[in-house]
């Protein structure tokens, strides 16, 4: 590095980059070091004011901040779907068993046709001519009235 | 070159998750920290309390993803970042050029300085470098004032403020350097 640090380097230095053997010589050189002292106080003196400023500027805490409204929230979420499938279930039982109430019902009814249907089939003749079947019983050739013909 | 606090010692992890564990900690150590990078940025205080809630109402909901690969305080500042360019992108947000015209200086004088310099010609020097730093910053780019807060304001270094903004550090000390230059020149033309 030739000469002294220039503004443009003092610049960079400031903002953290540093030109090829620019850290030996203001190791070795005190005007550039003063130069960077001076250079450099109005920039750490502005976050000295900001940083008192900013203190005095930052508003209390609200009442319920965000983040605890978030997480009260996320409680009252957890208690509101709890509620909500006890509330369905409460419903949801008696419906159940009406359900299969009906059902039970339904299979009875089901069952009681297919009886009548069963034996509805297993007559030989339907029921009003029952008493005709008897009389050709009666004159059948191996029933008893006819071998006594 | 990538920016990775991944090389950070194990400590520093461990130390960064188990601080999420006390969240009202949290909020109470950096609040005011994102709170002034915030104002400072913005310039509009209403607009900068309301980013900081939903900074910490982010942070909070997506804390439990938080694997300490940076520091609490860098993790935070990048939601900041995040949440102020998500401002800047909407419509009705022109807020920057409105704040430059209307609300520059919002009760900061320069007077927040401490006192303690060898003359009152000094400390009024000081305060009027102040105030031209804070004028200056006005009418930084966006990312280069963002950088040149980070540095100055809140003392990040070059890779926390990486970090935080999602640059790289190459790209983080050129727009610090145009913010250090830019603010150098209107200090030279002040004296």
């Amino acid at each position: 590095m030739n000469g002294h640090l220039s503004p443009v380097e003092i610049s960079e230095w400031l903002a953290g980059i540093r030109a090829d053997g620019a850290e030996r010589h203001v190791a070795e050189c005190a005007d550039c070091a003063a130069e960077l002292e001076r250079a450099s106080a109005p920039l750490a003196q502005f976050g000295v004011a900001m940083r008192a400023w900013g203190a005095a500027e930052t508003p209390a805490l609200r009442a319920e901040p965000l983040w605890s409204a978030a997480r009260r929230r996320r409680r009252f979420t957890a208690l509101r779907v709890a509620l909500a499938a006890a509330a369905a279930l409460l419903v949801a039982a008696p419906v159940y068993r009406q359900h299969q109430r009906a059902l039970e019902v339904a299979r009875q009814q089901d069952e009681a046709l297919l009886e009548q249907v069963q034996a509805e089939v297993s007559r030989s003749a339907p029921e009003p001519m029952q008493p005709l079947e008897k009389l050709v019983e009666w004159n059948s050739p191996t029933g008893h009235a006819g071998s006594s013909q | 070159m990538e920016t990775t606090l991944a090389a950070e010692p194990a400590s520093v992890t461990e130390i960064s998750v188990a601080e999420l564990s006390d969240f009202d900690a949290v909020v109470r150590d950096h609040r005011p920290a994102v709170f002034r990078f915030l104002l400072a940025s913005l310039r509009d205080r209403e607009l900068a309390e309301n980013l900081t809630q939903e900074c910490f109402l982010r942070a909070y909901q997506a804390r439990r993803g938080f694997r300490g690969s940076a520091s609490v305080r860098t993790w935070l500042m990048r939601i900041a970042v995040n949440l102020m360019n998500d401002h800047r992108k909407s419509a009705r947000l022109r807020f920057w050029r409105r704040a430059a015209e209307t609300s520059l200086d919002m009760g900061f004088t320069g007077d927040w300085l401490a006192d303690g310099r060898s003359s009152p010609e000094a400390e009024a020097s000081a305060r009027e470098q102040v105030r031209v730093v804070w004028r200056t910053a006005a009418e930084l780019s966006e990312r280069q004032r963002t950088v040149f807060l980070l540095r100055f304001v809140e003392e990040m270094e070059i890779r926390e403020i990486a970090a935080a903004t999602g640059l790289q550090e190459g790209t983080v000390k050129a727009h610090l350097f145009r913010a250090v230059d830019a603010v150098r020149r209107k200090l030279r033309e002040s004296e």
